[in-house]
């Protein structure tokens, strides 16, 4: 019942939330000066044709009915048309937002294991090699912009090593799979196409890497922290008393108190690894609702940027209530409320 | 604070500076970050002075010495119109601080007189309505809602400015309104309470004294991320427009030029991590620091 009630809350929360950011982006997107009409017609156009398209947009209306009218087409996925793309947002979403979507879960496939990893031999020899080499590790990865790991990354293993390709998804004249799901790995493993979906794995190494290296710096630090305090609980040395095996203990008391701090994380980090997303696409070229995001956003090109805006709402707030979830199944703690009183 | 107490706090003043620089020298990161910080402040004060080519900051040509590599007259070599990259580097330290500085300096007592209101009020509507649009704050992307806010309000200095401040206030209403919480419970704030203080005096003269710390903890490191989220706004293209040398317009502009002429980006890029990692050290210092001072008083 508890977590029920744990659960109906934390979506609750997220729908206001939600709810918020779309009275809030539609309302800078709106009370700002100059005429979206006169925006997408262009200087030259006649006043009645602007007067038409302002109807037709429900402009003369005033602002609360204004964004009723917008929210229930947004509802139904129809954020209007792109002055940018000249189609509908919602397309533009459609082929973008699946590029990115495949970049960060790699980024955040990596950051998990390799960050929780490094974390936990770090947290089990404190002060050894591994120990100082992550402690440096986390204080440049925390200190060094998403832009700058990716051009670092870029002119490292892109020109002086020459290992990986360094722009844009697929090797020039790499035949693009069948779009099933606009996402290039996903398709080409559906198609059978193993070549495409080796060379797009390349072509992700370097932007995923750039996306998730300040996250993991600090995912690692933390796993070593908690790791290191739980390490010292009496419970573990009673367990290791009666003889429990090392490994159940590293596995099932050690590990399970210890990822409740970094699981937490996660939520914050989630939205971190497509904020990164926004500026490592522009270093590599590639082709994801990022870079259009910015595309949009230097066009001001209201419609989309909104719609980019609630998309990245939506995103955020779902994975961290995902996380909540996740944290309350870990921490019984927080699942009943007692953190709160 | 009894009159004997101050007597003894004013003679020991000298002492309690020199032995909270022992305690804060102790950790050798601390003084790492807190010279390198010194460096960067001074470089950016003193840019006129320091840049060997301070004409180079504005928007200079001079193609002659275009795309120089790093040589003994241009220490980070020339970019692609031949301007000095080292002068333009350090001429970049301006507007990073300034940057960090102006939407630090707003956010901040804003974030602390809304935290103090809402943490006081606790349970009535005000608090609630405080807190509520905090945490829709708090429930959104930094990054891409600074990006947006400053794409809708158009592309300039001010607005990147703006937009960050507008993204930052939340978290520390979030930090005051938590040691609000905990501090009205103190004994301190109880004895003053019972003796008849006022709310303001409560709120200013008792807890707000107690929440400095962890508040100037907090924007020392929050420097290390405007200044970061003020460079890769830049980067984009929303914040400072070409030919201002901000650091991250320089990494953007830079980045056309890769791999060939290397050093237009990367040593601006180092200049932000250079500067970053110094507001990180100092910052995670002075939270050590402050946490061992509390220690040390609970123990009294």
């Amino acid at each position: 019942m508890a977590t029920v009630k744990f659960i109906a809350k934390r979506i609750l929360y997220a729908a206001f939330g939600l709810f918020a950011l779309s009275v809030f982006m539609f309302t800078i997107s709106r009370i700002l000066p100059g005429d979206p009409a006169r925006m997408a017609l262009g200087p030259r156009a006649p006043e009645w044709v602007v007067e038409q398209l302002r109807e037709q947009l429900h402009l003369n209306d005033p602002i609360f009915k204004q964004y009723i009218i917008w929210l229930r087409d947004a509802v139904r996925g129809d954020f209007g048309e792109s002055l940018y793309t000249r189609r509908p947002v919602m397309e533009d979403i459609k082929e973008f937002l699946p590029a990115t979507t495949q970049l960060v879960m790699l980024a955040a496939l990596i950051q998990i294991s390799f960050g929780i990893l490094l974390g936990i031999i770090a947290g089990r020899r404190r002060n050894s090699w591994i120990d100082n080499v992550t402690r440096v590790f986390a204080y440049i990865g925390v200190a060094t912009p998403a832009f700058a790991v990716a051009i670092l990354l870029l002119l490292l293993f892109g020109f002086v090593f020459d290992l990986l390709p360094t722009t844009g998804q697929l090797s020039m004249g790499m035949a693009r799979p069948p779009v099933v799901t606009n996402m290039v790995l996903l398709d080409s493993l559906i198609a059978g196409n193993f070549p495409a979906f080796f060379d797009n794995l390349k072509h992700m190494i370097l932007p995923a890497f750039s996306v998730c290296l300040a996250g993991m710096a600090q995912l690692t630090r933390i796993t070593r922290v908690t790791i290191g305090e739980n390490l010292r609980k009496e419970y573990i040395f009673a367990s290791r008393g009666f003889g429990v095996p090392e490994w159940r203990i590293a596995f099932k008391y050690l590990l399970k108190p210890s990822l409740i701090p970094p699981v937490s994380l996660l939520g914050m980090q989630i939205g971190a690894l497509f904020s990164n997303a926004f500026l490592v696409e522009l270093v590599f070229n590639w082709p994801g609702f990022s870079r259009y995001g910015v595309n949009v956003m230097l066009r001001k090109d209201l419609n989309a940027i909104t719609a980019v805006a609630l998309v990245m709402g939506v995103i955020y707030i779902t994975m961290n209530l995902l996380v909540d979830l996740g944290v309350g199944a870990l921490d019984p703690r927080v699942r009943l409320g007692e953190r709160n009183a | 604070m009894t009159t004997l107490q101050r007597i003894e706090r004013a003679s020991s003043r000298r002492d309690g500076f020199r032995r909270s620089w022992y305690r804060f020298s102790k950790n050798r990161l601390s003084v790492v970050g807190l010279v390198t910080v010194g460096i960067v402040v001074l470089l950016a004060i003193f840019a006129p002075y320091i840049a060997p080519y301070p004409k180079d900051a504005g928007a200079v040509v001079n193609f002659r010495h275009a795309n120089e590599p790093p040589n003994w007259s241009h220490l980070f070599g020339t970019d692609d119109v031949g301007r000095d990259v080292l002068s333009r580097t350090i001429f970049g330290f301006r507007y990073s601080l300034m940057m960090g500085a102006v939407v630090l300096s707003i956010a901040t007592p804003v974030g602390v007189v809304l935290g103090l209101l809402a943490g006081y009020m606790k349970g009535r509507w005000l608090d609630s309505v405080i807190m509520r649009i905090t945490d829709i704050f708090l429930a959104l992307p930094p990054l891409i809602m600074a990006l947006l806010i400053n794409a809708v309000l158009g592309p300039s200095l001010i607005n990147a400015m703006i937009a960050m401040t507008i993204m930052w206030w939340p978290w520390y209403c979030r930090l005051v309104y938590g040691q609000v919480a905990v501090l009205r419970n103190e004994t301190y704030v109880l004895a003053a309470e019972m003796g008849g203080a006022r709310r303001p005096h409560l709120l200013l003269k008792e807890i707000l004294p107690n929440c400095i710390s962890s508040v100037l903890t907090k924007m020392t490191l929050d420097m290390a991320i405007a200044i970061l989220l003020g460079a890769s706004l830049s980067f984009v293209g929303l914040g400072a427009q070409p030919p201002t040398p901000d650091l991250g317009t320089m990494v953007a502009s830079g980045s056309n030029f890769l791999p060939d002429f290397w050093w237009i980006a990367i040593f601006p890029v180092m200049a932000i991590i250079f500067t970053v990692l110094g507001f990180n050290l100092l910052g995670d210092g002075l939270r050590d620091f402050f946490a061992v001072e509390e220690q040390e008083l609970d123990k009294q």
